[in-house]
């Protein structure tokens, strides 16, 4: 079966945006070139992703487990197992095993053992959590919620953009609906950490998500973030409010932006943002841009591989 | 090896439930440990060699033996 294509076939109109892509978009239309219509991706393991996702797999099944009822030791264990299980491949062994890493690379702390020390300090700490997951009508848990919703702007006549997606989870808290997003990071948990979230696109694309998909008028995201150190695993919460008028402020912004790519994708030329390329840790394609264009493409060839992003295709 | 690094390096299909039920409790025993100040490793980790912290001294030791004219 053919795989669902994000692009009007044959162009590089992108009619389909998940926060990934629009973020590379705004950062640096060539990056996002270089990403989304290119499909370059880096040659390394993606490790941040692949930690986020054995992580976030882990809560999503503490969190069905508990809307099911079953105690929190229990859903503690097999949060724990399922990480344990997912890092683990047949023939080949476990996945970042600490003392294979080089304790020099600062990337080492996301490893196998501090994924369930993580795991198992974040659950415990938030064991009688006043942020419940709400409930859908006929009773599933709004836990890794997919979307794919229309946007009330066209690319042309009867071809309307979509904004599609995950959430973690939508909360209740206090009486008031949150999405909830689970971060980990190696940063240090303070206001220059959160600070990066608002404003942010992820965060306001998350809550027109709920308000729109789910018909969930968010009060805004809660974001759990979980650092990840030597002998520690810590957790901080941290409340981003949205109004609506925020969020449609933000939809105004995302016709331009939009339009922008679509301005782009006619000229077929993705200008560098060249205040963007030492920001974010640094972009992956900053030493190919430093180059002249010429030898570019070598370079790309040398050091990338092609991954296609696709928003359209589920997790799993 | 410890009995953690030892269940660590073991193929999850295989666990018991008791298996799990220990590494969870190894766990929330180092979070205690930790509330109280002490640092409780839950991974064994490679030690960095000698040749890592010389690379790192060896500049300022050159700038020393420089400043007192004592320079290779």
């Amino acid at each position: 079966m053919t795989e669902p294509s994000p692009f009007i076939p044959e162009t590089q109109y992108q009619i389909a945006w998940d926060s990934t892509s629009l973020g590379w978009l705004k950062e640096c239309p060539r990056k996002y070139y270089y990403h989304m219509i290119e499909g370059w991706t880096s040659k390394h393991e993606a490790v941040d992703l692949k930690f986020g996702q054995l992580y976030h797999g882990a809560l999503e099944i503490y969190d069905r487990y508990l809307a099911k009822g079953i105690d929190h030791d229990l859903s503690v264990k097999a949060a724990v197992e399922h990480a344990l299980t997912h890092s683990w491949t047949d023939g080949v062994g476990p996945w970042r095993s600490a003392i294979n890493l080089d304790p020099n690379d600062r990337k080492s702390l996301k490893c196998r053992e501090f994924l369930i020390r993580s795991v198992v300090w974040y659950l415990d700490r938030f064991k009688n959590d006043p942020a419940k997951t709400k409930i859908m009508v006929g009773g599933l848990p709004m836990v890794e919620l997919n979307f794919k919703f229309e946007i009330d702007y066209e690319f042309s006549y009867g071809t309307p953009y979509s904004l599609c997606g995950y959430l973690d989870r939508v909360v209740e808290f206090q009486g008031e609906p949150f999405v909830m997003d689970r971060k980990t990071t190696l940063m240090t948990l303070g206001s220059s950490y959160f600070d990066n979230y608002d404003p942010d696109n992820q965060m306001s694309l998350y809550s027109v998500a709920a308000r729109i998909a789910f018909h969930t008028p968010v009060r805004g995201v809660i974001i759990d973030a979980m650092q990840i150190a030597v002998g520690f695993s810590r957790s901080v919460r941290h409340f981003i409010f949205k109004t609506p008028d925020q969020l449609d402020e933000w939809m105004k912004d995302l016709r331009m932006w939009l339009e922008n790519a679509r301005m782009y994708a006619i000229a077929k030329h993705w200008p560098m943002n060249d205040k963007s390329c030492h920001k974010f840790g640094g972009c992956v394609f900053r030493h190919v841009c430093s180059k002249s264009p010429s030898v570019r493409d070598r370079f790309l060839e040398s050091d990338f591989v092609r991954r296609e992003w696709n928003p359209l295709i589920p997790r799993n | 090896m410890s009995e953690l690094s030892e269940l660590f390096a073991r193929d999850p299909l295989g666990y018991t439930d008791q298996d799990i039920e220990t590494i969870v409790k190894r766990m929330r025993e180092a979070q205690t440990q930790f509330d109280l100040g002490i640092k409780v490793p839950v991974a064994e980790r490679k030690r960095k060699s000698a040749n890592d912290l010389l690379d790192k001294i060896g500049p300022v030791t050159d700038d020393i033996l420089k400043q007192l004219g004592l320079e290779k």
